[in-house]
């Protein structure tokens, strides 16, 4: 059961540290492949269950953004709570800190990039 | 227990005296060196390459090379610097520094570094070959040597490069120098990930990582995700000159736009892999001379890894004239552009540091230092222009793009080379560089870099177009290019300087001593130049400075063995004392601990000196050689060696089954050395290659599917992959092999004998044998010719390299079934079954991806 909990436990960490980084690489391949191969079989764009390319474009921005969201504050609750604890005589506690604020700023980043990246059809038609 | 004598501790780690000691040295300081000492090989070469390319431009309308001749030095030059010079540079600092900084006395797998360097050797030799036998013609009467000299520039794009307009064979050796690089980057990635996850010492915990040390782990990353694309796209390029495999060819339904996804998902992290140990490098050289910690080191870490991240990501802004989508090109721009925010967070920081400096002081690795912030920031503000797409469509292929990269590649790369050089130097060789030389070193690379590229970015905004071997007077270029021409020189006699005052040091420079500039991390803790076994006692850091107490000198009570006694007592300079007979034998050892918290976990019990890397290396070369130059009678015996040596390597010796006095020189007596699974190191460095080989398969299911979306139609029309049942035979008689594995493995836990190992081990032979027939057998019957379509190119491809897999994984446990029957194995010596294991397992995982692709998918195209 304590092992459950601190396999658990890791999976959380490693999710506010890489949350944003996964999201973003979903949202690269999969606006790739709306904007390249899925526009070369339908130059004019395409619909899939009712929605054109660019709607599923700022869809998946909206999706990849949401977890990168998710991620960011994860990292947040992560950093707040080693507040206290992190001091010289805990050391799993300061490096439980350092990998909240690495994740902090990873998934800020990130969430700029997605929402630059999902903008793009409000400025541009579909498959040009 | 007595700790053991250092006489003893060098005998056990120093290679032999003599030529075989030498070509069969493992250790990570002489190879780390080699790969080191080779790049500036290569750089000469390259720089010789590229002063020929500026002299012919000094002058509008010279004639001192011809075109043909301009694009073959244009070619050789950039393969020389972006794959033989940067990349083996900053991994070869990483080798030898890395577990120095890290307190690890080795790397995890060294005679798989070894190999490292010598396919990268081989790869460089290769490249070069052409040339050297155009020289010779030079000499010799009537040219009798054929012209074989790549001239498709450092990118190679098809159609260029296809058999038709490029028939020379420069190109194939081009290709085969590539994948030997390439391979060689892979290994010596794996070595570093392992080795920075697995070998640091207790308390180097990831908040503690010297920053060269994150750098050289996010490249690490980098190359294992990154580098498999250009071997897949380089070996099917290969395959399509020498065999008519038409993958990139249109008229047969392949795309040459393929290619440039392949090669640029590589190439554009390739940048940011040689720029990030550069960055690395600083943040080594900023503590020591401005005697305080780095400023926002935290905030450095995040921009490493997020610059990492990120350049996997941006392969599409090297493709914005190709005529892609608008909407594709825009998602790359934004990662174009965020890119540089992690950038410019180091810049700030080291600024920052350079301006609350205790002391400051301006030696020559400081100048450089301080060079490269003016040029790389100047390189990456022009990088920022060509990331917005209209920019980059007015200047690309112009001189302001080539202008640009030099600045980031010159200016962020190898200016904090020279740095890291006149930094490291005392630390490899004992001995201090001359000062005023390095200084006038500095002014001269500087002022002649600048001289050389600043004009550039004018040239290309007045339309210089970049691989043009000449261009009419009167245009307003001339002066422009002169002055160039000139400062490439200057810059080059900069170099010879530095060269010249290396030379001059490692004959009778000033004695350095441990730690000359009173740096903080732990490589400046052992002697100059390090011993052989680098650390007498594996240290235990107690902070990110560890040799700092607040006062800026190294502090040995900083340190203490992984175990709380017996405490050694230090006499400075890492020299410590210990006791033991000098005559004792001993094994090479370092320690393995836990991903997070540092915990010592196992003793890595490593190999000593061996030729089968170097002689692998040269089958592997030769098999390159004898293709490309269509010489099968060196193919053939070649080829056969492979098994053989890697049967050799893999036969454990009698020291790897009784080490005299395990854990001996760790101070860890009681750990455990015989270990198997997640908690070996061995395990991590398989699972990472077999990954980077699952990258390779699923860059050919990428490439698959790219030509299947764009074709007219696909399947072609009559084409098919033939009836289901062989291949799925064959699925499920590898799926039989891992069970049998499997078996072998649970037999062994259990203590059972090695007989009955080995017949659980010979069915997953012999069902593996079946299932390879069984899927020649389709192939033969079912596979269209595969220069006939890209289909049946593509479908070739994948049921070769499967068909390449099952073997691999027969051979291998084919090899340990043998050990198995010699009664290698016991409950505790598990390590080579469990690996059998994984192997099995991700060939069937390999088959099932292969197999629905190539026979569940639904037809697909354009049409």
């Amino acid at each position: 059961m304590r092992a459950h909990g601190r396999n658990r436990d890791a999976l959380f960490v490693i999710f506010a540290v890489t949350g944003g980084a996964w999201a973003w690489t979903l949202q690269l391949w999969l606006s790739w492949i709306l904007a390249e191969p899925l526009c070369f079989l339908q130059p004019s764009g395409f619909r899939l269950a009712g929605l054109d390319s660019n709607a599923l474009w700022i869809l998946i921005g909206l999706a990849t953004g949401a977890l990168t969201l998710t991620a960011l504050l994860a990292s947040f609750g992560l950093w707040r709570d080693t507040r206290e604890s992190a001091t010289a005589d805990a050391p799993a506690s300061r490096r439980r800190r350092f990998l909240s604020y690495v994740g902090l700023v990873l998934n800020a980043l990130f969430l700029v990039t997605i929402v630059m990246g999902a903008t793009s059809p409000l400025f541009l038609e579909p498959c040009t | 227990m007595a700790f053991p004598s250092t006489t003893a501790l060098d005998r056990a780690w120093r290679s032999p005296a003599g030529i075989i000691g030498w070509l069969g040295a493992v250790n990570h300081k002489p190879i780390g060196a080699r790969f080191v000492a080779t790049a500036i090989f290569f750089f000469l070469l390259g720089g010789l390459d590229s002063l020929l390319l500026r002299s012919q431009l000094a002058l509008p309308e010279a004639e001192l090379v011809d075109a043909q001749t301009f694009g073959q030095l244009f070619t050789t030059h950039g393969t020389a610097m972006m794959f033989f010079f940067a990349v083996p540079m900053v991994e070869g600092l990483g080798m030898y520094f890395v577990p120095l900084m890290i307190g690890a006395r080795d790397m995890p797998f060294p005679r798989l570094n070894a190999l490292g360097y010598w396919l990268f050797l081989f790869g460089g030799l290769l490249l070069y070959l052409p040339t050297l036998a155009d020289i010779a013609n030079f000499f010799l009467p009537a040219e009798p040597l054929p012209r074989h000299i790549p001239d498709g520039g450092w990118f190679a794009y098809p159609p260029l490069t296809s058999s038709e307009y490029s028939p020379s064979l420069g190109l194939d050796f081009w290709l085969i120098a590539v994948t030997l690089a390439e391979i060689s980057a892979i290994i010596g990635a794996v070595e570093i990930v392992v080795c920075i996850a697995r070998n640091r010492a207790p308390g180097m915990t990831w908040n503690r990582l010297p920053l060269f040390v994150w750098s050289i782990l996010a490249i690490g990353i980098a190359i294992l995700l990154a580098f498999p694309s250009v071997v897949t796209g380089s070996v099917l390029l290969e395959l399509e000159r020498k065999l008519g495999l038409p993958f990139y060819e249109a008229a047969l339904g392949g795309q040459p736009l393929l290619w440039q996804h392949l090669f640029w998902i590589f190439g554009h992290p390739e940048v940011y892999i040689q720029f990030l140990p550069a960055t690395g490098v600083v943040s080594m050289i900023l503590p020591a001379f401005t005697r305080r910690p780095i400023i926002a080191y935290s905030l450095i870490v995040v921009a490493i890894l997020s610059t990492a991240l990120f350049s996997l990501g941006l392969w599409v802004h090297h493709m914005f004239a190709t005529g892609l989508p608008w909407l594709g090109l825009t998602i790359f721009s934004a990662s174009s552009m965020m890119i540089t925010i992690p950038s410019g967070i180091q810049v700030f920081a080291w600024v920052a540091t350079l301006l609350a400096a205790r002391r400051l002081q301006l030696n020559t690795a400081m100048l450089f230092v301080v060079g490269f912030l003016l040029t790389f920031t100047f390189g990456g503000l022009t990088g920022v222009m060509v990331a917005s797409v209209p920019f980059d469509l007015q200047a690309h292929d112009t001189y302001f793009v080539t202008a640009h990269f030099h600045y980031v590649l010159v200016g962020g790369v190898v200016f904090p080379i020279f740095a890291g050089i006149y930094y490291w130097f005392p630390k490899v060789f004992g001995r201090l560089l001359d000062e005023r030389l390095g200084k006038l070193a500095f002014w001269l690379t500087f002022l002649g870099f600048n001289a050389t590229f600043l004009l550039q970015h004018n040239l290309g905004l007045l339309g210089m177009r970049r691989r043009v071997h000449t261009y009419e007077a009167g245009l307003g270029w001339d002066e422009m290019n002169l002055i160039s021409t000139v400062g490439a020189f200057v810059f080059a006699a900069g170099f010879v300087l530095i060269l010249f005052s290396m030379f001059r040091a490692w004959r009778g420079g000033p004695k350095a001593g441990p730690n000359p500039w009173r740096a903080s991390t732990l490589e400046w803790f052992a002697s100059s130049p390090p011993a052989s076994y680098n650390f007498l006692h594996i240290p235990h850091v107690g902070g990110r400075e560890p040799l700092w107490h607040g006062r800026g000198e190294p502090q040995a009570a900083d340190f203490q063995p992984a175990q709380p006694e017996p405490r050694p007592s230090a006499d400075g300079g890492g020299t410590l004392r210990s006791e033991g007979p000098p005559d004792e034998e001993l094994s090479r050892e370092t320690l393995a601990t836990s991903l997070m918290d540092t915990r010592p976990l196992h003793n890595v019990l490593l190999p000593g000196t061996s030729l089968a890397p170097l002689a692998l290396a040269m089958a592997l070369a030769i098999c390159g050689f004898g293709v490309v130059a269509d010489l099968y009678l060196l193919v053939v015996p070649a080829l056969l060696a492979v098994p053989l040596i890697v049967g050799w390597w893999l036969w454990p010796r009698a020291n790897d089954l009784r080490p005299p006095a395990p854990g001996r020189t760790l101070d860890q007596a009681d750990l455990p050395w015989q270990v198997s699974g997640p908690i070996s190191t061995p395990w991590w460095g398989l699972v990472l290659g077999l990954g980077v080989v699952g990258l390779v398969i699923m860059n050919l299911v990428f490439s698959y599917l790219y030509l299947a979306v764009l074709a007219p139609a696909w399947p072609p029309g009559g084409e098919s992959a033939g009836p289901l049942l062989l291949p799925l035979a064959a699925l499920g008689l590898v799926l039989l092999g891992a069970i049998s594995g499997r078996l072998g493995l649970r037999w062994a836990r259990v203590g059972s004998g090695g007989a009955r190992i080995a017949a659980a081990l010979a069915g997953s032979v012999a069902v593996g044998v079946i299932a390879l027939v069984l899927l020649l057998d389709h192939a033969a019957a079912h596979l269209p010719d595969p220069r006939g379509s890209s289909y049946a190119a593509m479908q070739a491809v994948l049921l070769g390299t499967q068909a390449l897999l099952m073997a691999i994984a027969v051979g291998v446990t084919a090899v340990v079934a043998l050990q198995a029957a010699w009664g290698l194995f016991d409950s505790r010596r598990l390590m080579a079954l469990d690996h059998v294991c994984v192997l099995w397992y991700f060939v069937t995982a390999a088959w099932v991806v292969v197999f629905g692709v190539l026979f569940l998918l639904p037809p697909l195209g354009a049409g």
